[in-house]
């Protein structure tokens, strides 16, 4: 990957005047994985983004998208993110539903990531997927998938507490996406890898995948354990509104062939976005609305302050009119380079 | 709102209130404290903010060394100075710099209440005496109201009963023993007060003596009630109140009491679950108004003194 690879400094302080500033600004031209495929039948539902209205529904083998219920006659506005007739870009890939957020004629298919571990036609078995809700801004949610030390503390049962011998937090990133990569060493046993798959070793190494995609909160995580399987994640981070966002979350099951794993696994994910809606519900209204005040860091936050550097750059693009895609999205859509994982084919 | 121009304390919790080794949340008007206790049992007061990441440091922990550990990264902080004594996981050339660290507040605890000390400069600042009469029966209670504060002090001088609630005692409303009196931002009311019924029937004649006063003595976030027998004067029961502003639309009260622990009926004054309506709709606003200064019920009297 030709990405920016960097370390952190110790520590830093962000500064007041860094507009960090999260749900202000909506940025647009991308592609949100709003619903799971079989959600969407014949009778519409609706979804939201940014707070934008999409009522989705099936017609046959066609799924649409538009401003308005297929049973009402449209009043609103004619807007460039519609055709003129309120009708949406929408497509179905992954086992997702996705709707395009912004000018409708710069919605390019490919600019949908390739994920290696779902299908492109198929939606992922029932048992593997769900959704939490997050009361806060969708920028604070990838902030805290980004920042990796806090599931220490936070998931300590499922991930494993913070004394490791070793821990060093690296980051890369594109013009849409940063990458956040920890490596571990020595770090103790998770409760729930020890009493669940009968991990007997009491410290095992560790390299934690998150990816995020910076327009539209879709992420990614996968972590690689000496000593147990792992599942690898993509959750939506939908913005629907600024003190609200969808996860939509999907687990690719099939790339552990412990089926006892395959099956318990997906169970833990309300559990653990209960955990995290414990710190991010109370810090949202400390962010969001609030004037920027600097933040306290270390080096272990370097991917979190990378992406608020990164959003700022689309954010100033974006408000100049410049909308569009840099030639290095395709780095950051590989997602099997990305989280070193194998191709489901 | 509670100010930040001005050096004052605050009252901001019962002593019962923190227990060693678990930090406890306080919402003060629109700022959030931690408190908790420290290893010889002071309460220390930090901002409840993490400089982290903002989390709330009171959904933490207290560590075996009287540290309050952040529960988002397991920063951790002094009681005492603020500052921050641990990040995990650094390496041992990592030194954590002097500017990490939270607001510490002074604290102080007598009568049974936790103060902490707010405002900007160097101006004196007295800590409220809140202490009460040594009566041999005690009790103590708190209470969240979805009423605003600034009205909470104005509502309990105009009409007490629909705060207060004494044990076997009706507060008279629409009695008051005399005018209010004013002293620099405190008043003083009195109003009449008898035994509660047994039955519903009316009573056949309409009472002229009644056999309790009860004194009530305001300040902008702090009240005293004390309930006199008319026939021998004597104190039966008395109550500390004290109301904070707690966020934008609730009002948090706490209270210590004291009562007579050899009277024959044992009275309490506490504050009742919720505010009861009924009385406020039949009583008038005369005692806050004066209060207020829009009215000068002794105006007359002062101009014929004079």
């Amino acid at each position: 990957m030709a990405a920016q690879i960097e370390s952190a400094a110790s520590f830093s302080e962000t500064s007041p005047n860094s507009e960090w500033r999260p749900g202000t600004f909506a940025l647009q031209d991308a592609w949100f994985p709003v619903a799971h495929s079989p959600k969407v039948r014949k009778e519409p539902i609706i979804r939201f983004v940014h707070s934008r209205r999409f009522h989705i529904w099936r017609e046959g083998s066609k799924i649409h998208a538009a401003d308005h219920h297929p049973s009402a006659t449209r009043t609103g506005p004619i807007t460039h993110f519609t055709d003129g007739q309120g009708r949406y870009p929408v497509i179905e890939r992954y086992g997702h539903v996705w709707v395009w957020y912004g000018g409708a004629d710069r919605a390019k298919p490919e600019y949908i990531p390739d994920i290696p571990f779902l299908h492109p036609d198929r939606a992922q078995p029932s048992y593997a997927c769900g959704v939490n809700f997050f009361h806060t801004s969708y920028e604070l949610v990838l902030e805290n998938i980004l920042d990796l030390t806090h599931i220490d503390f936070v998931h300590g049962k499922y991930a494993g507490t913070s004394e490791s011998k070793e821990d060093n937090i690296r980051y890369e990133s594109t013009s849409e996406t940063v990458t956040m990569i920890r490596t571990t060493r020595g770090r103790p046993t998770a409760a729930y890898q020890r009493d669940v798959l009968g991990v007997k070793e009491p410290f095992q190494d560790a390299t934690a995948f998150t990816h995020v995609f910076i327009r539209s909160g879709v992420c990614f995580l996968h972590s690689h354990y000496s000593t147990a399987p792992s599942i690898p994640l993509m959750q939506s981070n939908t913005p629907e509104s600024v003190a609200l966002t969808r996860a939509n979350y999907v687990f690719g099951v099939q790339q552990t062939d412990n089926v006892g794993y395959a099956r318990a696994w997906p169970k833990t994910a309300s559990i653990i976005a209960q955990q995290d809606e414990s710190v991010l519900n109370p810090q949202s209204s400390r962010y969001v609305g609030q004037p920027p005040k600097p933040d306290l860091s270390t080096r272990f936050d370097a991917a979190g302050l990378h992406y608020r550097s990164r959003h700022r750059s689309l954010v100033e693009r974006q408000k100049r009119g410049d909308f569009s895609y840099l030639p290095d999205i395709a780095e950051g859509s590989d997602l099997a380079e990305i989280l070193k994982i194998k191709r489901l084919r | 709102m509670i100010s930040n121009e001005f050096r004052h304390w605050q009252t901001v919790a019962l002593s019962s209130e923190v227990p060693a080794g678990k930090p406890v949340p306080v919402v003060c008007g629109d700022r959030d404290f931690v408190l908790f206790r420290d290893s010889d049992g002071t309460c220390r007061a930090l901002a409840d903010r993490c400089a982290h990441r903002r989390a709330r440091l009171s959904d933490g922990r207290l560590t075996a060394q009287y540290l309050v550990e952040c529960p988002y990264h397991g920063w951790r902080y002094s009681g005492e100075s603020g500052a921050c004594i641990a990040i995990p996981n650094l390496r041992s050339d990592e030194k954590i710099p002097k500017n990490y660290r939270v607001q510490a507040f002074e604290t102080l605890e007598r009568d049974g209440f936790i103060q902490i000390l707010l405002g900007a400069g160097n101006g004196a600042a007295a800590p409220r005496r809140l202490d009460l009469p040594d009566m041999g029966r005690e009790w103590q209670g708190e209470q969240y109201f979805a009423y605003p504060e600034e009205l909470f002090m104005p509502t309990l001088v105009d009409c007490p009963s629909s705060l207060l609630a004494l044990s076997g005692i009706e507060i008279l409303d629409d009695h008051p023993f005399g005018n209010p009196t004013v002293n620099g931002d405190e008043i003083a009311i009195e109003y009449a007060a008898v035994k509660k019924r047994r039955t519903r029937r009316p009573p056949k004649h309409v009472p002229q003596d009644y056999a309790y006063t009860l004194q009530i003595s305001a300040s902008r976030f702090t009240a005293r009630a004390a309930l006199y027998a008319n026939g021998d004067t004597q104190l039966q029961a008395a109550a500390l109140i004290i109301a904070v502003p707690s966020g934008q639309r609730l009002t948090r009260v706490m209270w210590r009491g004291s009562g007579r622990a050899d009277a024959e009926t044992q009275i309490t004054i506490e504050c009742r679950n919720q505010v009861n309506p009924v009385p406020i709709r039949a009583s008038n606003t005369f005692v806050s108004r004066t209060w207020a200064g829009t009215l000068t019920p002794l105006a007359g009297e002062a101009a014929s003194g004079g």
